[in-house]
């Protein structure tokens, strides 16, 4: 077999098809075997650990991370070397589709009367008065470009360069996938809870994903102006400002679920807020002994620990009691936040504080102040390239499948004796369609429009 | 649901189921009156059906698009209005009986779930999601109709049949377009969940199940494309090729809620 009937085989339809196919049934295998990213890390530790089998397809195959297998790239890499083959196959003959290429008189009157002969073709009487302009406008007002080509016949091309759009739909792919390898390579995550005011700090940072060219350097912020808000007792918004810090001065960029702020390529999704309380511990004469801000944990989760005073002491901050509303921020300083004070085991404090407000501990442990209550917002730092290249095949690939199948394109020739007028023509999709356009086109012939050339 | 509105709702339901009734029986008993005039029951149905959406909407302050229930109510709505408007367009009254009962499965299943009006929760504020959910009803009501017609397409087209003059190549033609604009919107659909879901979870793609099957379908509907332009099928091969798919719509639909109440955990306060 020669490398040229090789290369006929590999760009038909028939291999086209059955690559889709197989990418399909991928498609189908990653839904239907269990993934590491959908169950987690310690859920699909577990499945696997003890199952040799399950471990040898799940892990030595990695069919557990279908999406990153080698047997997935491998077919991923044949669908595009596929693709890129007939693009380069179907290139040529695409362009010079698109292209009105003249046709002579002897052809276009052959095909007006084949169509005759089958049936294909419409005919009229011929309308009185009809002269070449009605029939240039007649075919222009209908979106066609028109070439007289004899005395009494025309041709007429719509949406000609309709087949370009093969060549975009398709090289959408690989502006997409380029997109894809790009975030893949270049992305980086981590995440990190913050009280408002406080600067992130590298050690803040809880690396989720590294890029493949290590860790980068993220621009540290600050979160502030944490704003929750509630209907009937659900989140239905929570927005922040971030102040990032530059070699110049800071930028305030404001960040809401479903908007992250951005500085360059590193955008802060909020993701979670809670409740920070400012703790203030005092000796007997009123000096500080320790001041801390305490992210406080979920509300259906356990009393959130806080030692104060080098671990002397501990601050058990109990979740709001259930059914409570979480406090928007005009309720901040009414909130009463219940807490136990532990030395060991020996409670020694155990009540409700309002910010502002404080409490002696027993045994002359000094005391201890509210001194106000923020909120914190766990974030999630992502740092990537790559996005707009995604997005611009997106686009690419939307216009490409409009330019294809919508504006597809149709060809008429147009003639008349004395008697009639005949009209024949060819679509490249929706014949049953275009037949009734043809009708239309037919009828307008007849119609007496008074323009320029008509005499 | 309350009182009135769940009147309104169950009677929108029957309307729909009596439709399909009287349009088998008509195309069993060959009465292609009872057919015809099944076409006003579902003028009647969808009448109802858009001041039930109107009426959601108005009582929670938002497009319907939370949960199962609201997504049902108007997903089945634009199956119902695609498959009104091809039928009446294309002159194919028989089309609601292929179509119709997808939307009676949604609406049903969408009214065992819970139906109470939610809040627009943090996570779903988002113009991106009206993009992704619109293109997303309109790319399923015209896979429905290209099965609907598939449907029609089967029975019309059966040994012995006499479908008349030009039926089946207008059928095989609506087939095809409905799966040509199907296979744009749903490319549309996917591209702007995929920009949606940058911005609410920092990823445009996770390959979670939901975002796995939505694209199984529209590659699923990209073949069907590639066997009729590239290799001609039409007819019945494309017609059974149509039926099947539908099922893979079916499931993203449902995904697609599921994805809906995974969100809502999103955002955790307190």
């Amino acid at each position: 077999m020669t490398a040229r009937a090789l290369f006929r085989g590999f760009t038909s339809a028939r291999v086209t098809v059955s690559l889709l196919c197989l990418v399909a049934l991928l498609f189908v295998a990653n839904v239907a075997v269990p993934q590491a990213s959908v169950l987690g890390p310690g859920a699909f530790t577990e499945l696997v650990t003890g199952h040799p089998v399950r471990y040898f397809f799940l892990v030595t195959l990695g069919l557990g991370s279908l999406s990153t297998s080698p047997l997935f790239v491998s077919i991923l890499g044949l669908f595009f070397a596929n693709l890129a083959a007939v693009l380069a196959a179907r290139f040529g003959p695409t362009w010079r589709r698109s292209r009105m290429r003249p046709r002579s008189e002897e052809g276009l009157v052959a095909w007006i009367r084949a169509g005759a002969r089958t049936g294909e073709a419409l005919s009229a009487p011929r309308p009185p008065g009809l002269v070449p302009a009605r029939v240039v406008r007649a075919l222009q007002g209908h979106g066609y470009r028109v070439r007289r080509v004899g005395e009494r016949t025309f041709h007429g091309v719509k949406h000609r360069s309709a087949p370009l759009g093969f060549v975009l739909f398709h090289l959408s792919f690989f502006l997409i996938s380029a997109g894809g390898l790009a975030l893949y390579a270049t992305r980086y995550v981590a995440s990190a809870s913050l009280i408002e005011g406080q600067e992130l700090r590298g050690e803040d940072l809880h690396v989720l994903r590294l890029p493949l060219s290590g860790a980068p350097v993220v621009q540290s912020f600050t979160v502030d102006r944490v704003d929750p808000r509630f209907e009937d007792g659900q989140p239905v918004h929570l927005g922040a400002v971030v102040r990032f810090q530059g070699p110049g001065a800071a930028m305030e960029r404001p960040a809401r679920i479903n908007g992250p702020a951005r500085s360059g390529a590193t955008a802060v999704f909020l993701q979670q807020a809670g409740l920070a309380p400012v703790l203030w511990l005092q000796d007997g004469r009123g000096f500080t002994v320790d001041r801390v801000a305490a992210s406080m944990g979920d509300r259906r989760g356990e009393a959130t620990p806080v030692p104060l005073d080098g671990g002397r002491l501990t601050v058990l901050l109990e979740p709001l009691p259930e059914g409570a509303p979480f406090p928007v921020r005009s309720e901040l300083g009414a909130t009463a936040l219940p807490l136990r004070v532990l030395a060991g085991d020996e409670v020694v404090f155990a009540g409700a504080l309002r910010p502002g407000e404080g409490a002696a501990l027993a045994g002359g442990r000094g005391r201890l102040v509210v001194e106000e209550l923020r909120y914190w917002v766990g974030v999630q730092v992502i740092r990537e390239r790559g996005g707009a290249l995604l997005v611009a095949g997106f686009l690419l690939g939307v216009v490409g499948l409009v330019w294809r199948l919508l504006w597809y394109r149709r060809e008429v020739a147009l003639g008349w004796d004395d008697a009639a007028v005949w009209l024949v023509g060819r679509s490249e999709y929706y014949s049953v369609h275009f037949r009734g356009e043809l009708t239309t086109l037919l009828a307008s012939l007849g119609e007496t429009g008074q323009g320029k050339g008509e005499g | 649901m309350s009182g009135l509105f769940g009147v309104l709702f169950w009677a929108t339901l029957v309307i729909y189921a009596l439709v399909v009734a009287a349009q088998i029986y008509g195309r069993v008993f060959a009465k292609q009156r009872w057919v015809r005039a099944a076409l006003v029951g579902v003028i009647v149905g969808l009448t109802l059906h858009t001041l039930l959406v109107v009426w959601r909407w108005v009582e929670t302050g938002h497009i319907p698009t939370i949960g199962n229930f609201e997504n049902g109510l108007v997903g089945a709505w634009f199956i119902v209005a695609m498959t009104l408007w091809a039928a009446w367009r294309e002159r194919y009254p028989l089309l609601a009986a292929g179509a119709l009962p997808f939307a009676l499965v949604i609406l049903g299943g969408g009214a065992l779930s819970d139906t109470s009006a939610q809040p627009m929760v943090a996570a779903l504020r988002s113009f991106w999601l009206y993009i992704h959910i619109f293109f997303a009803w309109l790319a399923y009501g015209a896979y429905t109709v290209a099965c609907g017609a598939g449907i029609v397409y089967l029975v019309r087209s059966r040994k012995g049949a006499d479908p008349g003059a030009g039926v089946l190549d207008g059928l095989d033609e609506l087939m095809f377009r409905s799966t040509v604009f199907g296979f744009i919107t749903d490319a549309i659909m996917i591209a702007a969940g995929s920009i949606w879901a940058k911005n609410l979870w920092g990823a445009y793609w996770s390959w979670d199940p939901v975002e796995t099957w939505s694209l199984l379908s529209w590659l699923v509907y990209g073949v069907a494309l590639h066997l009729r332009i590239t290799m001609g099928w039409r007819g019945r091969r494309l017609a059974w090729l149509l039926v099947f798919a539908i099922l893979g719509v079916l499931v993203s639909f449902w995904g697609v809620n599921l994805v809906m109440e995974g969100s809502l955990h999103v955002f955790n306060v307190g």
